[in-house]
């Protein structure tokens, strides 16, 4: 949907450069160093500030759920993020493994490999945001990309500002932000996640009453779609097969307020889980949203 | 072989009345606001009408079905196969279904759009096709079914999780599925359901004579019933009500196990009585459960799969009514052609097996581009630090889940015996799901802490009941079941809502060696190698237990004492081994029966060639894991289950085995 080019991101030859120059060589003196991260969040943060980023994990995963910024074409694959290839990582050497408390049961391995270091951003049961500010600006510190660090976090605010500022029509109703998990069930996001984070530096409204859980979403039965009432529902991609068909054969579904006034929209996917480019992404895709839809 | 009536209907009057009163407490505020009119024909723009017509009055109903025809269902099983232990999921009809729509889901997903129904239905269908390719075998034995159904299952799910961990951003909805919700949108379903389940409730009906002849096995074949005519028929009936159900609205196993168990603590004696209240029990019980997470979901937001809690309440229940159970019947002896001198032979070529695979596992590696390199010594050095530990581990815990599995499968002399069931890997499974969920960022060393806590929990809670309550072995085992169950359903509640953690506990039920460390692959090394010298004492004891206590005990055994020995000692095998594999590997289940399908019929070398059995599939598979999906990792102990189930299967379907299956008494 988007085709602009994100925030922060300077052309890729520079950035294979740099990973040549490193690639060489032992960590340079003060930062610089090579990475390894095993969570997507992190690992776009890297790519956006141009950090030195030689492999992550689930690479097949980055252009279903995490899309922006483009994944450079030399980040090797680790697998599984629960289980990063120890091989893999043994011979990549990395200086550095980014990884999240979730996955503090294979620090013990990893350690064997190089220096872990661990982010905790989501999964607190808050707002991840000044998580995320922290995590940029030691990622930052870390790759001896301190002003890459401190631009990104200006230039995503001044973007997000600018969007707010551009924001009409859209404010109107508020916002349901969902994926579907299967035909009778959606997640929907809320309190404590990146993208209600986002929509409130929009100014946008929730339409979502219910509570969510520490990682920012609520599991729920269509069914309980009623409580919502009016508004624009915005269903991340991808859907599953089914769905479309079992939503049109019930009346439940096409009498639920928002079906009548025709506000359910296919959306890109923005990653859950994810740092500033997710949040800036959002934030372009929900402006592009108004211009043509709304 | 009168029912005890009176103690029937109190209860079944209860449990009726506690549905009908939490219904109305759940369903009557909102009913009453409405009028007839505006529920009959609601309006799009009368939301409460809406979703009372469309999803709470639905709800309603296909629980009531679902729960009826999983009761019925279990019923059939149990009484075909008379096996307490059998219900819908033994056979695979849900783990069939499950795996069909997983793939589904990944490689034909229009197949879904078209009917999500039928593709679960089919998978269920051919689960139960490859168990009835090998019970046809057998002529339906019983014993027969059970374990192909059990393998054939196992098979499918470890088949599903693998999928599932691979892909799992795309089965989020595959584990909603899974838990069982009740959720509905509209009545599709539920007139799905009906003509469907009434059909074979009828057919049901039509078998409950031919059936209960068959109960009287020489009578049955006196009058010239054709026995595995019956069998296959109610089996097809039993799976179809399950089928039907698994499609509609996902797994709430556990209730085809425990409604026809509680029909049958309750009193309800004869089929006939059994086939009437285990529906009845199987509905009001769902509807109980359902009623009251509808309420708690209206209190607190949560999302609460109900098949998964009712498989939560069910376990508890189930452990209760054990007690009250009559002790199973001695299901066999194993015995089987001695071939001695072939034995000697198969036993070395079986260790110059594990020595080949042990070593391969221990060079063989990828290389960053994808390619398979072999790496010896100095450029061998940088990989062992964690390429030893797991193969160690993976051939110390193989070993020891065999040994455990061929202990308890001759003291129970119940083939479906495996330290799976013994409720041990619930309780490390519980004690890391505590860890998880309670416990800020666990590292490796309080998770395993907190699994071990865990496992010998259990352990001393079943050795306390075996010693004072005097459970037999069988008891024992149905009790784990029960434990086992709780946990998975625990697991599946809460994978269900999406919470990430979930994950972090499905990789190690999954059996992942990733984790193990060096000091961890030492001391199952040391406790596989210590249990050596012990196998020929306990093998003696175990040969005079499995020809039953009556023979034990003329042989001058302590019976209980030595019972009580062998349990203690698979338990500890068996908490070991799960620290390191996970629950779900079934080695312990499958290498005791491969080892006696190559002819190691004495306790001895069966226990021998198991361990070795059990030591080459696990490094096969750790091997397997590590590589075959290059970067991502499989983990060995499902992989186990895949390697190992074929190769019994092919053992079970070659020509010339099937003499070796013990006869009927």
């Amino acid at each position: 949907m988007s085709s602009e080019t994100p925030m922060g991101l300077t052309r890729r030859g520079l950035l294979a450069g740099i990973g040549a120059v490193a690639w060489t060589g032992p960590a340079r003196a003060g930062g610089g160093r090579r990475f390894a991260s095993l969570d997507h969040g992190l690992a776009q943060t890297l790519i956006a500030i141009d950090a030195d980023l030689s492999a992550i994990a689930q690479v097949p995963y980055w252009d279903i759920w995490t899309v922006e910024p483009p994944l450079p074409p030399d980040v090797a694959n680790l697998g599984l993020a629960r289980e990063p290839n120890m091989e893999s990582l043994a011979r990549l050497a990395p200086d550095l493994i980014l990884s999240t408390p979730y996955l503090e049961g294979v620090r013990h391995q990893l350690e064997l490999v190089a220096p872990v270091e661990s982010f905790p951003i989501h999964a607190v049961g808050a707002s991840p945001w000044s998580n995320i500010l922290a995590a940029t600006r030691r990622l930052g510190v870390l790759s001896d990309r301190v002003e890459a660090a401190e631009r990104l976090i200006v230039e995503t605010e001044a973007e997000l500002a600018r969007i707010r500022d551009a924001l009409s029509r859209l404010r109107d109703l508020p916002v349901v932000p969902m994926h579907f998990v299967d035909s009778r069930h959606v997640r929907i996001y809320g309190q404590n996640g990146v993208i209600q984070d986002t929509l409130d530096r929009l100014g946008l409204r929730n339409g979502w009453p219910g509570p969510t859980n520490g990682w920012g979403f609520a599991t729920a039965g269509i069914e309980r779609l009623v409580e919502i009432g009016d508004g624009w529902v915005l269903v991340f991609d991808p859907v599953p097969p089914d769905v479309e068909a079992s939503l049109a054969g019930s009346p439940l579904w096409q009498g639920l307020p928002f079906v009548r006034a025709d506000r359910v929209r296919r959306f890109p996917n923005v990653l859950a889980f994810g740092t500033l480019p997710a949040a800036a992404r959002l934030a372009r895709l929900l402006a592009a949203f108004e211009r043509d839809h709304v | 072989m009168s029912d005890r009536r009176l103690a029937l209907t109190p209860w079944l009057a209860a449990m009726t009345v506690l549905s009908a009163g939490l219904t109305a407490a759940n369903l009557a505020p909102d009913l009453s606001m409405l009028d007839l009119d505006r529920l009959l024909a609601p309006v799009p723009q009368d939301v409460d009408a809406m979703v009372m017509a469309y999803s709470r009055l639905p709800r309603l109903c296909i629980g009531l079905l679902c729960g009826a025809a999983l009761g019925l269902s279990g019923t059939l099983f149990q009484q075909v196969m008379r096996n307490p232990l059998a219900s819908p999921s033994t056979i695979g009809v849900e783990a069939g279904a499950g795996c069909a729509i997983a793939a589904a889901t990944l490689y034909l997903p229009a197949l879904l759009g078209w009917s999500r129904d039928l593709v679960a239905l089919s998978g269920g269908f051919l689960a139960v096709g490859l168990v009835f390719l090998i019970a046809g075998r057998f002529r339906f034995a019983p014993l027969a079914v059970v374990l192909g159904g059990l393998v054939v299952g196992f098979y499918l799910g470890a088949a599903t999780t693998t999928l599932a961990l691979l892909h799992e951003y795309q089965l989020a909805g595959l584990f909603v599925w899974g838990s069982g919700s009740l959720s509905q949108q509209d009545w599709r379903p539920t007139l799905d359901l009906l003509p469907r389940l009434a059909v074979t409730a009828i057919a049901a009906g039509l078998l409950a004579r031919p059936l209960v002849l068959l109960q009287l096995d020489e009578a049955a074949r006196g009058l010239g019933l054709r026995i595995a005519l019956v069998r296959a028929a109610a089996l097809a009936v039993a799976v179809a009500l399950a089928g039907f159900t698994v499609s509609a609205v996902g797994v709430i196993g556990f209730l085809g196990l425990a409604a026809p168990s509680i029909a049958r603590a309750l009193g309800a004696r004869r089929l006939a009585t059994r086939m009437i209240v285990a529906p009845l029990v199987g509905a009001l019980l769902l509807t109980v459960t359902d009623q009251t997470l509808q309420m708690l979901t209206a209190a607190t937001g949560a999302f609460l799969p109900t098949g998964a809690v009712t498989a939560m309440l069910g376990a508890p229940a189930l452990f209760i009514l054990a007690r009250r159970l009559r002790a199973a019947q001695p299901q066999h002896t194993a015995r089987g052609p001695v071939l001695q001198r072939v034995q000697s032979v198969w036993l070395l070529a079986l260790f110059a097996i594990l020595v080949l695979v042990a070593l391969t596992a221990t060079v063989v590696g990828r290389d960053l581009g994808g390619a398979w390199v072999m790496e010896l010594v100095t450029a061998l050095q940088p990989f062992l630090a964690w390429r030893l530990p797991r193969m160690v581990g993976a051939l110390a815990a193989g070993a020891m889940l065999a040994v455990a599995g061929v202990m308890l499968q001759r003291l129970t002399r119940n083939p479906m015996a495996s330290p799976e069931v013994l409720g041990v890997s619930a309780g490390s499974a519980f004690g890391l799901l505590v860890a998880v969920f309670f416990l800020a960022a666990p590292d490796h060393l309080i998770l395993t802490v907190c699994a071990a806590l865990g496992a010998a929990a259990v352990l001393g809670t079943l050795l306390v009941s075996v010693r004072r309550v005097g459970l037999g072995g069988n008891q024992a085992l149905l009790t784990g079941v029960a434990l086992a169950a709780f946990l998975m359903a625990l697991l599946s509640a809460v994978t269900a809502t999406g919470d990430p953690r979930a994950m972090l506990l499905m990789g190690w039920m999954a059996g992942s060696t990733y984790r193990v460390n060096a000091a961890e692959a030492t001391v199952a090394g040391v406790l596989a190698l210590a249990m050596l010298p012990a196998l020929p004492v306990l093998a003696r004891q175990l040969e005079h237990l499995s020809l039953g206590s009556a023979h034990a005990r003329s042989v001058g055994l302590p019976v209980a004492r030595s019972g009580l020995i062998v349990l203690c000692t698979a338990g500890l095998l068996t908490a070991a081994a799960t620290l390191i594999v996970g629950p779900l590997s079934f080695v312990g289940l499958m290498a005791p029966h491969i080892a006696r399908r190559l002819g190691f019929a004495c306790c001895l070398p069966q226990l021998a060639a198991a361990a070795l059995i059990g030591a080459i599939i696990m490094v096969t598979a750790d091997l397997l894991g590590r590589t075959i999906h290059f970067p991502w990792q499989l983990p060995a102990g499902l992989l186990s289950a895949l390697i190992g189930a074929p190769v019994l299967l092919v053992l079970l379907l070659l020509p010339g085995w099937q003499q070796h299956e013990p006869k009927a008494p």
